[in-house]
């Protein structure tokens, strides 16, 4: 009987801690949890949009510069080439156009002629003294330019492929040349280098003539347009009448596109002007 | 002798589903609230960089494009056209000021032929701060 006691009173007093404790860690109910998970939901939803928001924001800023930059840097390097250009810009058909989508613009390592004007003649005809020679060691070829009294008397000679700069020595700023023609002071030479370039308007291309590992320029560009005008905007494709230049050039990256216009003078070009 | 897994008793079973604490739901919500305020304050000041790169991107494209032109111009007409005048253009959210000074030589002589040009862009920031770039070049016409 005692025994009995002791065990109910255990047994009851197990059961009143038990409702205790389910009473105070009840929880919430169904109505209670229903509206904290609606209010979770909407402060989840509302910061996921904000930090979606953000991120379009990042990226969409991002590939706009990038867009911008790829259209700077290109023009830059063609404009840089073009206006150093004079002697060898394309014959014919100097427009160029890409009309794809995406296009990649391959561009060459060095600009593909330069002026050089010699500053006397010495008694060695085989060897006129310049400035600095360091240019002319990628020169394969020469064209000599005469200075003419007026533009009718421009003439313009080419030398042949037998008469290639043989050697530089840049220690005493010298060039010999392989030739035995004489040159006198004032006369200008225009170099081509091995690395010389052209616009190609039948493959729409900027050419290499030399093959080797070109560089790329720009991707993604979609179109680039370059034709060039004489000083009075006549457009032209003589290229001792060229003298200015426009070129646009846009890119695009998914349906973003990003255009940019520049007109350039040439620096380098045949005198034509008598020499004061 | 053997080791016998001991019956988990109600006492333990109701502590081991005691659950957060308010203070622990405070604290982690608060440091989820800290984590998403500093990724979006990351991500403004990055859009900030991106815009003021921009923006200085467009205005050395607007002096490159200002300066070429004048040297179009002045090819095109080197009597009327040269010198430039000063002058102000607006363009894609910037102001371009360009001043025109006379250029020397390096014997500190008077060039006839050239001219210096001071060309400041301005613009304003996302701040609001005003944002200058100032380039010195020099122009020049044939003889």
């Amino acid at each position: 009987m005692r025994m009995r006691i002791h065990k109910n009173a255990i047994k009851s007093l197990y059961c009143v801690r038990t409702h205790t404790v389910e009473r105070s860690e009840q929880g919430l109910t169904l109505v209670g949890l229903l509206i904290a998970l609606t209010i979770t939901a909407v402060i989840i939803t509302g910061v996921v949009r904000l930090l979606s928001t953000s991120l379009d924001s990042t990226s969409e800023n991002h590939s706009r510069l990038r867009m911008e930059q790829i259209a700077v840097r290109a023009l830059s390097a063609i404009s840089e080439l073009i206006v150093q250009a004079g002697a060898n810009l394309p014959a014919a058909e100097p427009s160029l156009s890409f009309s794809g989508n995406g296009d990649t613009l391959y561009v060459l390592r060095n600009p593909k002629g330069a002026l050089f004007t010699f500053k006397f003649s010495v008694n060695n005809k085989r060897k006129v003294y310049v400035e600095d020679a360091d240019p002319f060691l990628g020169a394969t070829t020469v064209q000599r330019i005469i200075p003419p009294s007026t533009i009718s008397q421009l003439t313009v000679s080419a030398y042949s492929a037998g008469d290639f700069i043989s050697g530089v020595d840049t220690t005493n700023d010298s060039l010999r040349f392989s030739s035995l023609e004489s040159y006198s002071a004032g006369e200008q030479i225009y170099l081509k280098q091995k690395d010389c370039i052209w616009l190609d308007s039948n493959t729409r291309e900027l050419k290499h003539r030399i093959l080797g590992t070109d560089l790329i320029l720009a991707e993604n560009v979609d179109s680039l347009q370059i034709s060039f005008f004489e000083l009075d905007g006549t457009a032209t494709t003589v290229w001792t009448d060229i003298r200015t230049c426009s070129m646009r050039i846009v890119v695009s990256m998914g349906e973003k596109t990003h255009a940019i216009d520049r007109r350039i003078l040439l620096r380098n070009r045949a005198y034509y002007d008598p020499i004061p | 002798m053997m080791q016998g897994h001991r019956k988990p008793t109600a006492r333990s079973l109701f502590r081991d589903q005691r659950g957060m604490s308010l203070m622990e739901v405070m604290i982690a919500l608060l440091i989820l609230a800290l984590g998403v305020v500093v990724f979006l304050h990351i991500q403004r000041m990055q859009n900030a960089n991106v815009r003021a790169k921009r923006n200085m991107n467009q205005a050395v494209q607007l002096i490159e494009k200002t300066v070429e032109e004048l040297r179009v111009n002045i090819a095109q007409d080197r009597t009327n056209n040269f010198p430039p005048h000063d002058t102000t253009i607006v363009a894609d959210g910037a102001s371009l000021k360009v001043i025109v000074s006379d250029a020397y030589d390096t014997f500190g002589d008077l060039t006839k032929n050239a001219r210096q040009l001071d060309i400041t862009a301005t613009w304003t920031a996302a701040s609001g701060a005003p944002q200058t770039m100032t380039l010195r070049t020099y122009i020049a016409r044939d003889y």
